[in-house]
């Protein structure tokens, strides 16, 4: 079940256990865990994410407050100041605008601690649904990134044709924020990974009106890709696996690891933003279902090890 | 006698534990968690009933992504059976009872 998201504080951070306050520090997650550890970490980091989320919105909506608010305490001040005869109501104006860089300051500083979406929308619902499958005797490998699409990701900047609009420049970052690799029950060995590509685009266009604007959309390109590496050398239902595959979002492919033969399904996904990176993620069930499908694709699959 | 209840999502397993009682809707061996609802988690799943039961919630999931994505092991593929269950269909394996007609007693209850 869902906890509602609390709010809080900036000290609370303290009520999360260290490796989860040390995660949120470093937007990272790495290391070998135990299953049930890795789950409740990811779960105090969801619990985070969405209560920093909506201080993130609140305090936006603040600082757009305060400056119309310190625009309207113009008119006040001269209509006011007028009626009373005192010019204490200009005071208004600076008060307003002090509070609104207060709030900006505090967006800026909560925007920084947000975490990417998708390992509360895919990643941990689709380790709960795999629980059962992973063997509890041996670590989950876990290399994640949760700091979305940073300057340290970019890897492009540059103008597209801007076709209706005046002018479009595109920024690119490529994110490739993670990696599991889960120890199954049979020994088979799943490894899952997940790639964005972060499309910005800064579109400057003229409004109706013939003024220029400036405005943000962003698209958020997602691959997941699932291997499935067997114990020892099997066979797998290669013409089956393809079958059942979607081939507008998803690619088949066999792999060899070290002599022996892997299967590979990716799947691919496209959000859009208006404004703000999109926050949404692909969807758990499509991820399992890749490893669904290449399991049962295995001709003999290993015996469970008890 | 063993549990029968199925486990996993990729590697569906019975659950082996030793069974302490039965099924009231199939009959299916259980062990004593997931006779806790009085059937089994399958049997849950499928009247509906598997919001209480967090085995029923587990078999209810699993039957959704069955019947999305296919897997499991449908009847015909190589996977079907279980090694033991291989193994009691090989040729020589004595017959379900496992005793011959000597051995039987009217009188053994």
């Amino acid at each position: 079940m869902t906890k509602t998201a609390q709010p809080y504080h900036k000290t609370s951070l303290e009520q999360f256990t260290p490796e989860a306050q040390e995660a949120i520090r470093a937007r990272s997650l790495t290391g070998n865990w135990d299953l049930n550890r890795l789950i409740k970490v990811l779960g105090e980091l969801a619990h985070f994410d969405e209560v920093n989320e909506k201080a993130t919105g609140k305090a936006l909506g603040w600082t757009i407050g305060f400056f119309v608010l310190a625009f309207l305490s113009i008119f006040a001040g001269a209509i006011l100041g007028e009626v009373f005869n005192t010019a204490l109501f200009w005071l208004l104006l600076p008060a307003f605008i002090g509070l609104g860089i207060w709030r900006l300051i505090q967006y800026k500083k909560l925007k920084k601690m947000d975490l990417i979406n998708d390992f509360r929308i895919c990643l941990r619902p689709a380790l709960k649904d795999l629980a059962q499958d992973i063997d509890r005797g041996q670590k989950i490998k876990v290399n994640m990134d949760l700091s979305g699409p940073v300057d340290a990701k970019k890897k492009s900047k540059m103008e597209i044709p801007p076709g209706s609009y005046i002018k479009v420049e595109e920024t690119i970052y490529e994110d490739p924020w993670c990696e599991v690799r889960l120890p199954l029950v049979d020994g088979t060995t799943a490894v899952v990974e997940f790639h964005v590509t972060w499309h910005k685009l800064d579109v400057k266009k003229r409004g109706r009106r013939g003024k220029i604007k400036w405005k943000t959309k962003w698209r958020k390109e997602c691959t997941a890709r699932a291997t499935l590496m067997p114990p020892q050398s099997i066979q797998w239902k290669e013409d089956s696996l393809r079958d059942r595959a979607d081939s507008r979002l998803e690619k088949v492919k066999m792999v060899d690891k070290d002599g022996v033969t892997c299967a590979r399904m990716e799947r691919y996904w496209k959000f859009k933003g208006a404004s703000d990176v999109p926050a949404d993620a692909p969807p758990s069930r499509e991820v399992v279902g890749l490893l669904l499908r290449l399991h049962s694709a295995m001709v003999a699959p290993p015996e469970v090890r008890s | 006698m063993s549990c029968m209840a199925n486990a996993g999502l990729l590697v569906l397993r019975p659950c082996g534990q030793p069974a302490a009682g039965g099924c009231s809707q199939c009959g299916k061996p259980l062990c004593l968690m997931h006779m806790a609802g009085g059937t089994c988690p399958e049997c849950m799943a499928m009247g509906g009933q598997w919001e209480d039961s967090e085995a029923g919630r587990e078999a209810a999931t699993r039957n959704n992504y069955y019947n999305t994505y296919g897997g499991g092991d449908e009847y015909g593929s190589a996977t079907y059976f279980s090694s033991g269950d291989r193994g009691s269909m090989g040729p020589g394996v004595p017959s379900f009872s496992g005793s011959s007609a000597d051995d039987y007693d009217p009188f053994d209850t």
